[in-house]
């Protein structure tokens, strides 16, 4: 039995193929301007050298913000019950979840059956968010890749006192004339949005064990900043931008064992 | 039959009903906050209407120019409806001074909408006797000033009549609420709205005979709306039902609300006691009625949450403040806890006067939604 999971961010695409409770085949792509598109795309790139064809996928469920979009999935789920069924796959005793996508970030508290019991998602704005970072990224002219191992070798960070897309890459520029390193502002930047998330997590409340998703999870500086003001480690597996598809992967099994029980 | 209620709707805010109103010589008079009296304003002839915004979230480049954006879109909507010539129908506006939005779009309108009526009441924060006492001498004063302004006095009873025909539709709106405590409620919680928002511009004597009309019909039909979790919305000023309408086509069920366009607006009826005149009684009523956020102590209007959950069986609260909605915002954290004692959750949203809830909002009300079916 092959289970299809979908996720389709703001930023990137996600696939995630479950076969005989395993990950079969993964992938992630760039997010592109039309959703269909990008579904047939994403999804094309999954099964690429698998010999499986899209149609021999027994259900597929879409997840994230082009989630309705997706013309071969039979049904959607949020990404935020994805995310906390996705990690719980991986981790079973995270009750706590913070996933930092492209265009939002979320704080989930979960049971330790994957089922969300609270959460919490920033404002309308994206600042400090994927888009955020790699627009700053872009200003100081490295690749998105880099940003967390540069960030780690800072010793001064430089305090953002704002995360505000617009006013805080002004800022960077500013600091950038004036001769700052590189690393000082990433670390900087790093900090501020660490700051932010952990005020989300906050407000769902800590419990152990802690788990951070999504694509900003692998900016390693980011993560080290988050751990030190949580006071835990987080689990991170081994690819955490797939969580959400993963989690949507799982949801297709049920969602298909559900369906065929009742006819 | 919903559809009559969407027709009277679609003409705003100047409603075919006004129209005749005043064709036929007589004022109309615009309210801002159910703090306002309305039997005052029927009783002196004058057809009360209810002052609101935009009935979608707008752009509000005239409302913003004069008004800060600190001041919620709320009241930036409304002044920017009065800025386009839009209330200029309106012989008078009544306003309350329970937020600060509303005191300041009230001092704007006075100052640049020049209606020939204006007055503002002041309206205590407790429901203490000095409070009762201090909210009836402005409550006289506006009966005095409206009397002054229409050029006749106006009777007890003229008020008596008034009660009964405002009792009579909040008697119907009950009965129209206690149809949703069923399973599957023939109505659904955009629809209910729709059906408010009528009510506020035309004459309640129409508006009580459709109101029984529909509740006729909803009685006989076999309609049932089913959901995932039944929900009550709570918080800010609404008046948009696609508010509703998108979290109902996810599958919530809206049974119930806390709102100053719903049940907040007609929960309690004017008791005529012997031994009290009927301004008294109207007074009393206004200042006790289920209370907005801005009243205090706040158990008063969590106690009365906390019954229409049980009344309704709710399983879910979604909470949408409008920003700067301070009075709302600074008490969510009180009833969040409230809640938790009793095992409901809450969906917090901040959104826009007039907002649709489109975008991440339908993913947050999703994600609840599926939160609250995993706990069943």
């Amino acid at each position: 039995m092959l289970f299809g999971g979908i996720d389709i961010g703001s930023r990137a695409a996600k696939v995630v193929v479950m076969k005989d409770g395993d990950i079969f085949t993964s992938t992630i792509q760039d997010t592109g301007p039309e959703s269909v598109k990008t579904a047939y795309m994403t999804m094309n790139a999954a099964l690429d050298g698998t010999g499986v064809k899209i149609e021999d996928i027994d259900y597929i469920l879409a997840t994230g913000y082009g989630r309705v979009l997706v013309p071969f999935a039979e049904a959607n789920v949020s990404e935020i019950s994805c995310h906390a069924k996705g990690i719980n796959w991986y981790f079973p005793s995270v009750k706590t979840v913070l996933d930092m996508g492209g265009q939002d970030c979320k704080a989930i508290g979960c049971d330790g059956g994957g089922k969300v019991t609270s959460f919490v998602m920033n404002d309308k704005c994206a600042g400090g968010t994927g888009r955020f970072l790699e627009m700053i990224a872009d200003v100081l002219n490295i690749p998105l890749s880099e940003v967390g191992n540069i960030a780690l070798q800072s010793t001064t960070a430089i305090p953002f006192n704002t995360i505000c897309a617009v006013f805080a890459k002004t800022d960077a520029i500013k600091y950038l004339k004036q001769g700052a390193a590189k690393k000082d502002i990433l670390s900087g930047l790093n900090e501020a949005i660490s700051t932010r998330s952990y005020n989300l997590l906050k407000r769902v409340g800590i419990e152990k064990d802690f788990a951070i998703t999504g694509g900003i999870s692998k900016n390693s500086g980011m993560v080290a900043k988050i751990a030190e003001k949580v006071g835990l480690e987080p689990l991170l597996c081994e690819d955490p931008q797939l969580i959400g598809a993963l989690g949507a992967a799982l949801y297709a099994k049920d969602k298909y064992y559900l369906v065929n029980a009742q006819n | 039959m919903i559809e009559k209620f969407r027709e009277i709707n679609s003409s705003f805010p100047q409603t075919s009903y006004v129209k005749e109103h005043k064709s036929s010589g007589k004022k109309v008079i615009g309210w801002l906050c159910t703090y306002v009296p309305e039997e005052i304003i029927h009783a002196a002839g004058a057809l009360p209407v209810r002052i609101t915004g935009y009935q979608q979230e707008q752009e509000l480049d005239d409302g913003t120019a004069y008004l800060y954006v600190n001041n919620c879109s709320f009241s930036r909507s409304c002044l920017q409806l009065a800025l386009r010539g839009e209330y200029d129908f309106l012989d008078g506006v009544v306003g309350g001074s329970t937020c600060d939005g509303v005191r300041r779009l009230f001092d704007l309108w006075r100052k640049y909408i020049g209606t020939d009526f204006h007055q503002i009441l002041s309206i205590p924060r407790k429901f203490t006797e000095s409070a009762h006492e201090l909210y009836l001498s402005q409550v006289t004063q506006f009966k005095q000033h409206l009397e002054e302004f229409i050029g006749a006095p106006i009777t007890d009873e003229a008020l008596v009549k008034s009660i009964e025909l405002y009792n009579e539709t909040r008697a119907l709106l009950k009965q129209l609420y206690d149809l949703r405590k069923s399973d599957n409620p023939p109505i659904t919680g955009s629809e209910v709205l729709e059906v408010l928002e009528a009510g506020f511009r035309m004459p309640k004597e129409a508006f009580n005979q459709l109101l029984g009309e529909l509740i006729d019909v909803l009685s006989k039909s076999n309609a049932e709306n089913k959901g995932r979790a039944r929900l009550a919305v709570v918080g800010s000023v609404l008046t948009n039902a696609e508010f509703i309408k998108s979290i109902e086509e996810q599958g919530g069920l809206v049974v119930t609300d806390e709102l100053c366009t719903s049940t907040r607006y007609w929960s309690d009826p004017v008791v005529l006691d012997e031994g009290k005149t009927p301004l008294e009684a109207i007074a009393r009523r206004y200042l006790n009625n289920f209370p907005c956020a801005r009243m205090y102590p706040s158990d008063e209007r969590f106690d009365r949450i906390i019954q229409l959950i049980r009344d309704f069986r709710v399983e879910g609260v979604v909470s949408q403040i409008i920003r700067y909605c301070v009075p709302y915002a600074h008490d969510l954290p009180l009833l969040i806890k409230k809640l938790d004692a009793i095992n409901v959750p809450v969906l917090a949203l901040d959104v826009e006067y007039g907002s649709s809830g489109s975008g991440q909002i339908a993913t947050r009300v999703q994600a609840f939604l599926e939160m609250l079916e995993a706990r069943k």
